[in-house]
């Protein structure tokens, strides 16, 4: 719960630099619809890296695994078992 | 309703009744023929354009299939009718016969250290084929296979590169859909609109009313863009015949000739320059992702508000936004996930310069293989020294205003808005005086432009 609570943020920060306010979901994908770009993306990978330790240069970076609050919980939950 | 809901193109695809209605016989007719007559205007090829949107229409379970055979047509028959040889056609199967093949191998041998990065191993063979046939001039004929090859491969490469990194993707894709892919009939350039398979997988339509909805889209964008070309013709009648301004190149040229325009002239020169470049590639895009959307896959605009920009890299991103995906998904990730992990800043300032710097030269060298051909490629790299000047000003530039992104933006008109979006269009209107697509002037002519627009003469 905390980890959700702590990728919706992360979510908020990104949509809040691109001056974009508007409220979002779990399950929207918010790079696919153009609301965040592949530069947001960027501070996407560095945010899990330094939160959760992936390391996307070994996983292989799929940006659908990051394109929502949900996909992103699962990418941290899949790499934790 | 206020004046800020008001839009001059409504959005139908928001009302009920009339998405209802587009999901009927008579409404699908209705969208279609009206999307075609406008197409009919402004695209030669709309006759088969609109045939095989009605096909995906009549069809929308095998509309993948349909538009496979549309890349068959669009790459082959079309070409063929209008005159192509046959050492382009033939080089354009051999290209996508080694396409399909190449994202097969990748797949069967997938845990090969032959295929462990194989956009690396494509943009290998690229380089090194284009290395050999231009080696110097004339070395192989211009109207041979090698060169035709060598140019289908050039136009192909980075919808190969999109198929690759789908390997993995789920479900996994036959090669022959791949390879359709590769030409889709709703056009492209060397960059592929919108990217590819995976892509395509997400933004397809999967019910009537998702595909009512993404043609709907369809028409109103090219209602738009009948809107944009108009005023397009406007702002060059305005700008060019009756205020007299300069256009970029006869600006270049009264340089080259030391007989340069006065200091205003020239600055209207290249505010005007990029407004055209604006417009155009709007509307370019624009048709293209109408025909698109009316294939049923309800992809992103090409260009999308790009005035609303607030940073450079922000603007880069409205501006060509398919041309941006593949650099970013080619150059920027694959540097930023691999190199200075350690180092953040200079991690950031590494992928930046290895996509709008490296990448940026390396996508336009091999798209504009013409020179290559012509010159060999030894002076065709040489000759990218007036471009890669305005991508090293580009990557400064985007590295500032990466810079700048912690902070929410500022509010308000003025310093939200305004301010802002004066600095990007001075920005690009400066970056775009190294911008010469027919390389018509030395990196010397361009330098003394640049300078001279701050009345330095040198």
């Amino acid at each position: 719960m905390a980890d959700t609570e702590l990728i919706r943020g992360m979510f908020g920060d990104l949509l809040v630099r691109n001056g974009d306010l508007d409220p979002f979901t779990d399950d929207e994908r918010l790079f696919s619809s153009g609301r965040l770009h592949s530069i947001d993306g960027v501070e996407m990978v560095m945010f899990l890296e330094e939160k959760f330790g992936l390391d996307f240069a070994e996983l292989g970076f799929d940006p659908e695994s990051i394109d929502g609050v949900a996909s992103v919980a699962a990418l941290i939950d899949a790499n934790r078992r | 309703m206020t004046w800020r809901d008001f839009r001059l193109v409504p959005p139908i695809e928001t009302y009920p009744r009339v998405v209802a209605l587009a999901q009927t016989k008579t409404g699908k007719l209705v969208v279609l023929a009206a999307f075609v007559t406008m197409l009919s205007r402004i695209s030669p090829a709309w006759l088969p354009i609109g045939s095989f949107l009605v096909l995906t229409t009549l069809l929308p379970g095998r509309r993948r299939a349909v538009v496979a055979v549309g890349t068959v047509f669009w790459a082959f028959i079309w070409p063929a009718r209008a005159g192509m040889s046959a050492n382009l056609l033939v080089g354009e199967a051999l290209v996508f016969l080694f396409g399909g093949g190449l994202y097969a191998a990748s797949r069967s041998f997938a845990k090969s250290p032959l295929f462990a990065r194989p956009v690396v191993l494509l943009l290998t063979l690229t380089t090194t084929y284009l290395a050999i046939v231009g080696a110097r001039p004339g070395l192989f004929r211009a109207d041979g296979l090698a060169w035709a090859v060598a140019h289908a491969l050039c136009n192909t490469q980075w919808f190969i590169a999109y198929a690759l990194i789908d390997r993995s993707g789920n479900p996994a894709e036959p090669a022959w859909k791949q390879v359709g892919t590769f030409a889709p009939f709703w056009g492209s350039t060397a960059t592929p609109f919108p990217k590819g398979a995976a892509n395509w997988r997400k933004i397809e339509a999967g019910t009537p009313e998702a595909l009512a909805v993404s043609q709907l889209k369809g028409l109103k964008l090219l209602l738009w863009c009948a809107l944009i070309e108009a005023a397009h013709l406007g702002f060059n009648w305005v700008a060019y015949r009756a205020w007299g301004i300069p256009s970029i190149t006869e600006a270049r040229r009264a340089i080259a000739q030391n007989t340069p325009f006065a200091v205003g002239m020239s600055w209207a020169s290249i505010f005007c320059n990029f407004a055209e470049r604006l417009f155009s590639l709007t509307v370019f895009g624009h048709i293209i992702i109408a025909c698109c959307r009316m294939a049923g896959f309800a992809a992103l605009r090409n260009t999308y508000r790009p005035l609303e920009s607030r940073s450079v890299a922000d603007f880069w991103n409205r501006y060509y936004y398919y041309y941006k995906e593949l650099l970013v998904q080619f150059f920027y990730y694959p540097a930023f996930l691999r190199y200075f992990k350690r180092r953040p800043r200079l991690r950031r300032i590494f992928a930046v310069f290895s996509t709008a710097g490296f990448g940026n030269v390396y996508y336009h060298l091999f798209r504009d293989d013409h020179w290559i051909q012509q010159n060999g490629i030894v002076s065709a790299v040489r000759q990218m020294n007036v471009y890669a000047i305005q991508c090293l000003l580009l990557s400064v530039a985007i590295c500032i205003s990466q810079a700048g992104r912690a902070a929410p933006p500022a509010r308000g008109w003025l310093r939200g808005r305004l301010l802002p979006l004066g600095g990007v269009v001075v920005s690009y209107c400066l970056m775009f005086v190294f911008v010469d697509d027919e390389f018509q002037f030395p990196l010397r002519v361009h330098a003394r432009f640049f300078a001279s627009l701050f009345g330095i003469d040198v």
